[in-house]
């Protein structure tokens, strides 16, 4: 055996070898990349998930710690269970002077729709200088479970109620909110919260 | 030359090994930075999500202080807990509570944080009334305590009565007895034989009045005046139209649970009524003679005796409680007048408790003297008119009644609102305040021992901080 011949067939690799490999790293490759896809739409909707519960939670502590302090006289809603309200009027305390409390002007927290539809807080709703500011916007037109039929489809005691409902019960308000955004593989991500508060005023 | 093939068969699979080095690294530097990336989306999700629950913490913290604050200002206390400074820790976070006094009104403003959330709440209340009981040993006029006489206090609700080592004057106790008056407080000196009065606590007299303390006499505790007088409240005893009750002789009476009005009950010689809770007993008047015995077993509920008009508890008839609970047995009296009863041309004291004891509960005459002879320990609370412990005679306050209701009316809400946080540096730090108190060498108190009694200003100042917090978390 002659040194050249050693050394030509240790060089490169023979036809089979090169398919067999390209084969197997293509393999590898494509189910790492299968995996990595995978891995980042669930990512992904986990993102959205954690973010549409986060943004529900948020919204729903806002309200719920305006509703603590409304002043229980003076909270109503337009309706009454079964027939659910997507807005609420209410005053709160905004200081004490002289040991008397002061009342702010009137308030509400309502569902709007325009341009979407959104969690929105109003001061003296409906008068000149009224003050409009959006809490939250990927409000769900109805809340989860339930569709405009007149039935209570989800068994809450309420019918057709929307994406943001209250329930008001002497001094206790039932809160529910649904809060819903499209998700990234088209679908939409929903969270909906309930939660009750008592007036503490 | 086979050296020399060698050599070269050597080098070129040394090549070929080598290459591989350079996409296995970057695979792994790919790997890692995905990794990485993925890594901080999830920490900041995770860190947003941990902001929400510190805010909500918070919150509960801050209605926490609230609570407590309630509960000092139910207790007789200022309102105020724990301070900027040193506040109260709760949990994994700290609050402290200030209060602005407006009158017959009080605002509480709390303010709780738990590592990265903030929160304060305010609420404004009405203040309630103390139940008098709370008072210990008060008299609206006067108090004098004569030769021997000892006031001091223990604690039902941790034991039993121990009789406390005495003090220096001056040196306080952590069961300090509550020794008030609208006036002047008097203590009787002794002698180098006989000792004076004995105060284990406080005396505090009214915003005009004095302590006067004789030879021998001591106070261990405050002898600061009050800031304020207090007003008893007034009884209003409605007596029905009914018959007496006059037990005879040798035969016990024994009254169950339940509601009973007489017009008088005359206790003669060798008579015993027994009184078994929950129980009230209206009375006009209530006389015990020589050698008669009232007994009240509060273990099923409280007695409360109520008498109108006349108390006549002679020496040598016997008036006691058979439970210890200082909150079991209570005598009220609106008496006031001295009236000539017995017809012997002097006339009687409108009450008299010279009888013998031990007596487990509140005694409460607001408009007629009470003195208390040494055979007639009380262990609870007495509030009169004016008062005086007789020699040697023992009262021991029992502070468990600080915290009672009974009587008394709570504080309350007005309004509650959430309000801006103070300016506070420890509030301005964006880290966990349990890091910065203890970078600080702070150690935030515990919620029951940060409340300030009336009188006393709560540390308002705000503290500066010292700031290598940073350099110690980063």
């Amino acid at each position: 055996m002659s040194p050249r011949r050693i050394r030509s067939r240790s060089r490169g690799f023979t036809a089979i070898e090169m398919t067999v490999s390209v084969a197997l790293a293509g393999l590898i490759l494509g189910n790492v990349l299968m995996v990595l896809a995978d891995t980042r739409e669930r990512m992904a909707i986990q993102d959205v998930t954690k973010d549409v519960d986060a943004e529900a939670r948020r919204s729903l502590d806002r309200i719920a710690v305006q509703i603590m302090g409304a002043v229980r006289q003076q909270l109503y809603t337009q309706v009454s269970a079964p027939l659910s309200a997507d807005s609420i009027n209410y005053t709160s305390v905004i200081g004490v002077q002289n040991g008397v409390p002061v009342v702010s002007p009137l308030q509400r927290i309502a569902m709007t729709t325009e341009p979407t539809s959104a969690v929105s807080w109003f001061q003296n709703p409906g008068g000149e200088n009224q003050k409009h500011i959006v809490w939250t916007r990927d409000l769900r037109g109805y809340c989860q479970g339930e569709i405009p039929n007149g039935i209570d489809d989800n068994h809450n005691g309420l019918v057709d109620e929307k994406g943001l409902s209250f329930e008001v019960d002497g001094p206790m308000v039932r809160i529910t909110l649904t809060i819903e955004r499209p998700g990234p593989d088209g679908k939409p991500v929903v969270k909906a919260l309930e939660t009750r508060v008592t007036c503490r005023n | 030359m086979k050296s020399m093939i060698s050599r070269e068969g050597t080098d070129s699979r040394s090549t070929r090994r080598g290459s591989v080095l350079i996409p296995a690294l970057l695979a792994v530097l790919l790997t890692s930075g995905l990794c990485v990336c993925y890594l901080q989306l999830s920490l900041s999700k995770s860190r947003e999500s941990q902001v929400s629950v510190d805010a909500k913490s918070a919150f509960y913290v801050a209605e926490a202080g609230l609570a407590e604050a309630y509960y000092g200002l139910a207790r007789g206390m200022q309102g105020a807990v724990a301070s900027e400074s040193v506040p109260a820790r709760f949990g994994n976070g700290v609050y402290w509570v200030t209060c602005e006094d407006l009158g017959d009104r009080v605002t509480l403003r709390s303010t709780g944080l738990t590592r990265k959330g903030r929160a304060a709440v305010s609420a404004t209340l009405r203040k309630g009334t103390l139940s008098v009981a709370s008072l210990g040993m008060y008299g609206n006029q006067s108090v004098d305590l004569r030769k021997g006489s000892r006031v001091d206090a223990y604690d039902s609700t941790v034991g039993p009565y121990e009789s406390p080592k005495v003090a220096s004057p001056g040196g306080g106790s952590a069961l300090d007895a509550r020794v008030g008056c609208n006036g002047s407080i008097n203590l009787a000196g002794g002698s180098e034989y006989s000792p004076g009065a004995t105060i284990v606590g406080d005396a505090n007299p009214g915003p005009s009045g004095t302590v006067v303390i004789g030879m021998e006499a001591i106070v261990t505790g405050s002898t600061a005046p009050a800031t304020q007088t207090t007003t008893l409240p007034t009884l209003h005893i409605e007596l029905p139209e009914e018959e007496p009750l006059e037990p005879t002789a040798g035969t016990p009476v024994h009254l169950p649970a339940g509601s009973y009005a007489w017009s008088k009950m005359h206790l003669g010689p060798n008579s015993l009524v027994h009184i078994t809770g929950p129980a009230d007993v209206v009375l006009d008047e209530l006389v015990l003679d020589h050698g008669s015995r009232l007994e009240i077993d509060g273990s099923l509920g409280a007695v409360e005796i109520s008498v109108r008009s006349y108390v006549n508890m002679v020496a040598g008839s016997v008036f006691t409680t058979l439970s210890q609970g200082t909150d079991r047995a209570s005598l009220l009296t609106s008496a006031s007048l001295s009236v000539d009863r017995d017809r012997d041309g002097i006339a009687d004291p409108p009450v008299t408790l010279a009888a013998t004891g031990p007596f487990y509960g509140l005694i409460y005459a607001p408009r007629a003297p009470v003195v208390l002879p040494a055979s007639f320990t009380v262990y609870g609370s007495v509030v009169a008119d004016r008062i005086t412990l007789g020699n040697n005679a023992r009262l021991h306050f029992d502070r468990a009644l600080l915290n009672s209701t009974v009587g008394g009316t709570l504080p309350e809400f007005l309004c509650w609102r959430v309000v801006e946080l103070p300016p506070s540096r420890l509030v301005d730090f964006g880290f966990d305040p349990l890091t910065v108190l203890k970078v600080n060498s702070v150690v935030p108190v515990a919620p029951q021992d940060a409340h300030y009694v009336k009188g006393v200003a709560p540390d308002t100042s705000l503290r500066t901080w010292l700031a290598p917090v940073t350099e110690i978390l980063w």
